[in-house]
Formats: C-alpha cells, sequence, structure tokens
C-alpha cells in the first residue's frame, strides 16, 4: 500500500518538476522576445520624446499603434512623471489613450483587490487624472495607512495645495502615519501653503502642530514666526523642539525679540530642548549665543555638549577663541571635543 | 548474539520510521514555507506598483544611514568597495570603515586614497569594544569615518563601528560584497512606512564571475565555477523560501552579516553584536527578537526580497567546507544561547515556530539525513528494506529537493530575473537535479562533523575567501587568512 502511495507520489512530482520546467523556459523565451521588442521601440522613441518634454520640439513625433508602443510610451511617461506637466501631459494621455487609461485606473480604484486599488490610487496621481478626484477625496477617509498614504501623495499631483487641510486632518486619524511621513506628503506641495499651516496651528493638535510649524520652517515663512514665538513656552517639549526646529531653518532674522525668545530656553529641563537650542545657536552669531554654548560644553547630556561644540565651530572667531579656551578646561570632555573639533577645522580648511 | 541481532534490527526499523516521518515532516514545513513566500512575494511585488523610488531618494525625511564596514586584510578591494559605496543613491549617509587590526595594507591604502587624518575624537562607548588606536576623517569626503582598532574578531569591528556611528539607523556591509545602487532606498522603505520595524534585511547573491567595474556591477553572469552555481542555487533557495516566509511571519532569525538594517537604538539596548560567537549576525537578530518581546514592545523584523547585495562565495572545496562548519557552529551557538525561548509560548511565533525550525530542520537535519543514509544502507544490506523501496523513497526525496530548488528559481525568474539568458536558466535547472547527488550529501556530512566538533564561546574572522574586483569580472583569488 505504501509503496503504491510512494509511486504516485514519485510520479506526480516528476510530472510537476517537467512541468514547471517547461513553463518556466517558455516564460523566459517570451519575456526575451518580448523585452527585445520593447528595447528597440524605447530605443526609436526615448530620443523624440526627451526632446518634446524638454520642449525642443513643440510636437510629439511619436505616435503609437501597437499595444507594445502603447505600453513603452506609457512606461516613459512612468518613467519622466516628475518632468512632465501641463499641456505635454494632456498630449502624452492622448497619445496612449486618455480614455482608455481613465478607464483602467477607474476600474482599479473601484476593485474590492486592494493591491489594484493602491495601485490606481498612485497611477491617478503619475498621470494627474483630475477627473477621478472626487473618488480619491472619498478615499481619503480609509483607515489603511498606505491607501492614505498614496491617496494623499496622488491628490497632491494632481491639485497641489487644494486639499492639504483635508489631508492633514485626515493623517491624524491613522494610528500608524508618522509625522515624517505626514512632513514628506507636505514637502510635494509646490505653491504656497502658509494660510494652511497657520490655520493647522490654529487647532489643538499637538501632532498636527508640530507637523505644521516644521512645515512653516522647512518653507522658510518669516511672517509665521509668532507661532514659534508662542510655541517656544509650550509645556509640550514636542513642540518646543518643533520651534526650535523651525528656527534653525529660517536662521537668525535679525529680530532681537524674537531672539531673546528663543534663548530663554537656556535653561530647559529637557536635554532634548537644550540640544536643539544648541544646533540653532550655530545660526547666531553673537556674544550671548557663544556664553550659552560655552556654558553647554559642561551640559550633563552628551547630545547637548557635542551639538554645542559643532555649533562654536561654525562661529570662526568668538567660537574658535571659546574653544582654544576649552583646550585647558578641567572638563575632560570639553577638552576633548574642543580638540577634536578644531583638528577637524584644520582638516576642512 | 541473536537478541542483540533482534534489537539491532529492531532499532534501524525504529529509526527508519523516524526518518521517514521526519522526511515528510521537513517537506511539509518547507511547502508551507513556500506558500507562505508565494504570498510574500506577490505582496512585494504589488507594492513595487505604487512605490516611487524616486521620491524616497529626493525625500529630506528619508532617514539618514550610517554604514558600518568592518574590514580584515581587504587591501585588495577596500578601494573600489568604498567608492562604490560612495556612489550609493541615497539622500544622507555615512560611511564608518573599521579596520580590525588588519595585517595587510589594508590601512595604508584607506589613508592614501581618501586623504584620512587622524584625529582625537571622543565618541560615547555605548557597547565595550577592543581599544580603538585612532580615528581618522577624510579630507575630501566628509562623510568617511575610518575606525583603526587592535583585532577583536567581527562582532568587535561592528560593535566599534555602531559607537562612532551617527546616525539612528545602521547597516552593516561586509567589505567584500557589493549592494546594487538602489538597494539602500528599498531597505530602508520599510522603516519609512512602519515606525515598528526595527531590522530590514535583503537578498545576498554570488557574485563570482559577474562583471565588476568600480565596485558596482555591470553585467550579471552565472559563475563558471560548478561550486558556485550549486551554491546560486542554494541561496536562491535560502532567500526565497526561507527568509522570505519566515520574515513574513516576523519570525525570521537571521538577518545576513553581508547586508542588514537595524535601528541603532534596538541594536545598542540588546548590547550590540556578541563577540564570542561565530554566527554574530544571527545571534543579534534572536537577541533583538527576544529583548522586544520580553520588554514587551511591538516591532517587526522584515525580509525585502527586491534589494540585492552580491558577495563572494567559496569556489574551493576547502574553503566551502570551513564556511559551512562556521555556519552550523554558529547556529548551534544561538540556538544554545537562547534554549529558553525554544517551544515557549511567551515568545510567540519565534518561540513556537522559528526557533524549533532551527533546532529540529537546520541544526539538526544533518544528523539525521547522515544516519538515515547510514541506516538505510544498513537496512537494506541486512534485508530490512527492499531494493525498490531504498530507489523508490530516494527518489521521491531527490524528487521534491529538486521541486524545492526549482521552485526558488521559478519564483526568481517571475519576480527578479537575473539571470538574462537562457543557457543561464537552463544551468541553474541543471544544477538544481545536479545537488542532489554529491553536493547535498556533501554539505550535510560537513555540518555533521561540526555538529560533533562544536565548542561553545569560540570566536574568529574565520577563513574567508578575497577577491579582486575587476572590470573584466570578479574573478576568484582565494586565500586562507
Amino acid at each position: 500500500m505504501l509503496r503504491q502511495y510512494i509511486w504516485a507520489l514519485l510520479i506526480i512530482m516528476l510530472a510537476v518538476n517537467v512541468m514547471m520546467f517547461i513553463f518556466l523556459l517558455i516564460k523566459k523565451i517570451a519575456m526575451k522576445v518580448v523585452s527585445n521588442k520593447k528595447a528597440g521601440i524605447r530605443k526609436t522613441f526615448e530620443e523624440n520624446f526627451l526632446r518634446f518634454i524638454t520642449k525642443q520640439d513643440s510636437e510629439l513625433s511619436i505616435e503609437p499603434k501597437s499595444y507594445l508602443e502603447k505600453k513603452v510610451l506609457q512606461s516613459l511617461i512612468l518613467d519622466y512623471n516628475s518632468f512632465i506637466s501641463g499641456t505635454n501631459q494632456t498630449v502624452l494621455l492622448k497619445n496612449i489613450g486618455k480614455n482608455s487609461v481613465i478607464d483602467k485606473v477607474e476600474r482599479y480604484l473601484s476593485s474590492s483587490n486592494i493591491w489594484k486599488k493602491k495601485t490606481g490610487t498612485f497611477l491617478a496621481g503619475e498621470y494627474e487624472l483630475s477627473e477621478l478626484m472626487p473618488l480619491l477625496l472619498k478615499q481619503l477617509q480609509t483607515s489603511d495607512n498606505e491607501l492614505f498614504f498614496v491617496t494623499a501623495r496622488s491628490l497632491i499631483q494632481i491639485s497641489d495645495a487644494l486639499y492639504l487641510r483635508e489631508i492633514l486632518e485626515q493623517a491624524v486619524e491613522q494610528t500608524r502615519m508618522s509625522k515624517n511621513n505626514v512632513l514628506s506628503l507636505i514637502e510635494l506641495v509646490e505653491g504656497d501653503i502658509k494660510e494652511i499651516l497657520e490655520d493647522v496651528m490654529e487647532s489643538d493638535d499637538t501632532f498636527l502642530q508640530v507637523v505644521a510649524l516644521e512645515g512653516i520652517g522647512k518653507r522658510r515663512y518669516q511672517e509665521s514666526i509668532k507661532w514659534i514665538e508662542r510655541m517656544i513656552y509650550h509645556p509640550q517639549k514636542e513642540l518646543r523642539i518643533a520651534a526650535l526646529k523651525a528656527s534653525y531653518m529660517l536662521g537668525n532674522i535679525g529680530d532681537d525679540n524674537y531672539l531673546s525668545h528663543i534663548m530663554s530656553l537656556e535653561n530647559d529641563m529637557e536635554w532634548e530642548v537644550r540640544s536643539f537650542l544648541a544646533r540653532y545657536l550655530r545660526k547666531v552669531n553673537r556674544d550671548d549665543s557663544i556664553k550659552i554654548l560655552t556654558n553647554y560644553m559642561s551640559d550633563e547630556n552628551w547630545y547637548v555638549r557635542h551639538n554645542a561644540a559643532e555649533s562654536l565651530l561654525v562661529h570662526k572667531n568668538g567660537g574658535h577663541l571659546a574653544l582654544l579656551t576649552l583646550l585647558d578646561s578641567d572638563d575632560p570632555f570639553a577638552r576633548d571635543t574642543a580638540n577634536a573639533v578644531l583638528q577637524r577645522e584644520a582638516l576642512y580648511e | 548474539m541473536d537478541l542483540f541481532a533482534d534489537f539491532l534490527v529492531e532499532i534501524i526499523k525504529h529509526f527508519n520510521n523516524f526518518v521517514l516521518y521526519y522526511v515528510i515532516f521537513i517537506n511539509t514545513v518547507y511547502t508551507l514555507l513556500f506558500f507562505v513566500s508565494i504570498r510574500a512575494l506577490y505582496i512585494d511585488r504589488q507594492k513595487k506598483k505604487y512605490w516611487s523610488y524616486e521620491d524616497m531618494v529626493a525625500s529630506s525625511y528619508t532617514p539618514p544611514l550610517s554604514i558600518v564596514v568592518p574590514c580584515f586584510n581587504e587591501a585588495k578591494t577596500i578601494v573600489d568597495n568604498v567608492k562604490a559605496l560612495l556612489s550609493l543613491e541615497y539622500n544622507e549617509f555615512q560611511l564608518v570603515i573599521v579596520n580590525d587590526g588588519s595585517k595587510d595594507t589594508t590601512l595604508e591604502k584607506l589613508i592614501q586614497e581618501f586623504k584620512l587624518t587622524k584625529i582625537d575624537m571622543p565618541y560615547r562607548k555605548k557597547i565595550n569594544t577592543k581599544e580603538i588606536k585612532g580615528i581618522y576623517l577624510s579630507a575630501i569626503f566628509e562623510n568617511i569615518v575610518l575606525v583603526d582598532k587592535e583585532n577583536g574578531g567581527k562582532a568587535d569591528a561592528l560593535n566599534a563601528g555602531i559607537n562612532i556611528s551617527e546616525y539612528p539607523i545602521i547597516t552593516a556591509i561586509d567589505a567584500d560584497s557589493i549592494i546594487e545602487r538602489d538597494s539602500l532606498a528599498k531597505v530602508i522603505r520599510p522603516f519609512v512606512e512602519d515606525p515598528t520595524v526595527v531590522i530590514s534585511g535583503g537578498v545576498v547573491r554570488p557574485v563570482n564571475d559577474c562583471v565588476v567595474d568600480k565596485g558596482f556591477i555591470e553585467s550579471v553572469n552565472l559563475s563558471k565555477n560548478n561550486l558556485v552555481r550549486f551554491q546560486t542555487v542554494e541561496y536562491l533557495r535560502a532567500f526565497l523560501f526561507g527568509r522570505l516566509g519566515w520574515g513574513s511571519l516576523n519570525a525570521l532569525l537571521i538577518v545576513s552579516g553581508a547586508f542588514g538594517v537595524f535601528r541603532k537604538s534596538v541594536v545598542i539596548e540588546a548590547g550590540g553584536y556578541t563577540e564570542d560567537t561565530i554566527g554574530e549576525d544571527m545571534e543579534l537578530v534572536v537577541k533583538i527578537h527576544r529583548k522586544m518581546i520580553e520588554s514587551k514592545t511591538p516591532y517587526k523584523i522584515v525580509f525585502v526580497p527586491d534589494p540585492v547585495c552580491w558577495t563572494q562565495v567559496p569556489e574551493e572545496k576547502k574553503i566551502l567546507k570551513s564556511q559551512r562548519k562556521r555556519w552550523q557552529k554558529g547556529l548551534m551557538d544561538s540556538l544554545f544561547n537562547h534554549k529558553k525561548m525554544l517551544f515557549n509560548p511567551k515568545y510567540g511565533t519565534v518561540g513556537l515556530l522559528a526557533m524549533p525550525y532551527y533546532f529540529f530542520v537546520e541544526m539538526l537535519g544533518a544528523v539525521v539525513e547522515v544516519l538515515g543514509y547510514v541506516s538505510f544502507i544498513v537496512s537494506f544490506w541486512l534485508g530490512i528494506i527492499s531494493l525498490e523501496f531504498f530507489l523508490l523513497f530516494l527518489a521521491v526525496s531527490v524528487l521534491y529537493g529538486i521541486f524545492l530548488s526549482s521552485s526558488a528559481i521559478l519564483l526568481d525568474e517571475y519576480n527578479f530575473s537575473k539571470y538574462e539568458r537562457i543557457p543561464e536558466y537552463l544551468l541553474l535547472m541543471i544544477f538544481s537535479v545536479l545537488e542532489n547527488f554529491g553536493y547535498r550529501q556533501l554539505n550535510a556530512w560537513w555540518r555533521f562533523t561540526a555538529f560533533f566538533e562544536y565548542k561553545r564561546h569560540n570566536k574568529s574572522w574565520g577563513e574567508m575567501s578575497r577577491t579582486e574586483f575587476s572590470p573584466d569580472k570578479s574573478k576568484s583569488n582565494e586565500f586562507n587568512n
């Protein structure tokens, strides 16, 4: 009995192995033929395509007819997507059959298969299909983090800042959406978003306020420093840190009152805050900032001391003088760090 | 005498039954892993369709990374490899090269090529290491740090690199390995998408006979060396089956030392790489699993099948033997160090599935296999089993082995298709058949002997193969350390 089972198993295994081998061989040969053809078409298309998107040619001289040619043009559009917009995008979509693309993407978006939904959402953004915006907006309510991110990304690609407020509000609802994920979405917006970010600062959600504050700094909205000044005194350390990160991006704006607000954090209880202050002060070459940094060289926390040393190095005269003085310090870390920072300076000069 | 003979026959019969059930058991496990891997590859394939690599590389919010490159007598390849690492497509990274007391000209070559100057740089010694003789910074590349230290083994070198590293995410890359330009962005993706990810590993493939220019793969070729071809099939099976499958169950116990990315704080909390072990890469991953589960911290250890690291594999039997023995002993080290986790429900999937799998299949597999061959031959000689049964059983297990290997080739071909030429595909298929006649048995024998030679707390860089990369092809030039 056992013998018969083993014989049967043997024959099945043999058949499976042979079938797998033949299937793979056919697939390999077929793919080789297709990829050779695609490579040939791409070679013919690419130069004209590039001339068109770089506006060296006013008209697109490619007319894809076969299925394979359309596929190649599609892949070229996706590959060079960041360089294509406006009328160029419209012309290219027309060439690959805009209606069929919309149909396909819409079908994907309405699919119950989550992977198709995500792919459709991504393609809607890549092809900037504004016709599908209502569907995307509805999809923004999803509880799936990944789908939310792809949807938000596509909405930004199609409409830039138009739905940013909605995106930020929904981001709070996502359980695993990190601050950096949201900031990377904001980074994709090309237009002015000062009003939206200021509006978000009015909310009482710490996560959103941190994101908005860092966004304000990243975009160097000097008009929004009132929010930095206000958040410097916030009881939540995350907001104080975000305020310092924003001020670091803005640099020294030459406002004494604003600087005094920031420097008031000198004796903050949280080492992270002191550490970010030490980093910010590399942008402020003044006697009082050098004094704070010199004091920080004996801080109990390593990161504060490290950032203070790096910042002192940036302040050429006063900073170097402070570092040279620290070479005779009783504090071995301050002494060694000052030495290391000065040696590195000599290396890059 | 008769009584003894009867007793012996009885023992053999029982052992044969055990081998039979054991073979059925491990093949069932492999089949389950195969299905889990297919699912994981399907998900990976889908994810690629809605991921923008360009966004990832361009974003200022992609986490900065420290690349730790431990090296010991790597004078032949180190400069090319560092240059290749400097050309990786990634927003912000730092290279921490750790010279672990090389006896050749590794240090001098690095100093000369990258204009390195020794400076007195204080650093935080979060993990204990052997004495650091000097820290060097480059006058031309601000993101290169060279650490020159006393020889202390690979784990010690990695720990020294972690101490010096600046960024919150670290990756350890072997100095004789080559990673593809886009691999870093791909392997870091899970960290960006999910804050609970603490380790991410990628696929390692043999680089022998590939065309390598200035530290980058110019053309992928299947090696002309038969031993390497066997290993190519083996690597495909190990990475696309085992690791991918365990990774998707969050129970991956090995992330290759040649290419793994770690959250630095978690590595430091786990005490860094363990020095008195041979398999420091497995040991670290198991330690992290244990630490995270015991502290009830949500975490994920993932495997990404696409990012590829190309590494030299042995072309000589002697070196391969030494490598396989080290792997077996390293595996045993980690399993014995964490025996508390075995079948312990407190450790979830890791304790109930992964640890028993590595114990019974990976560690004891070779022992059962070798004893099984002996027992079957003796059984046949004593007339306990017929020739037909003996051959049938052998044929089924060989055919199943071929099925597993060719399935791995199929998965690779379907998803990545790294070997483009049809003759290469045919060769891979042929070697997936041939490996069952000699190579597999040889491997089992080496692991069997390593099992009995095993002594705990042994450490060394081991016998490694060194290769000079050339624009013509990666030519083998192996020697023992």
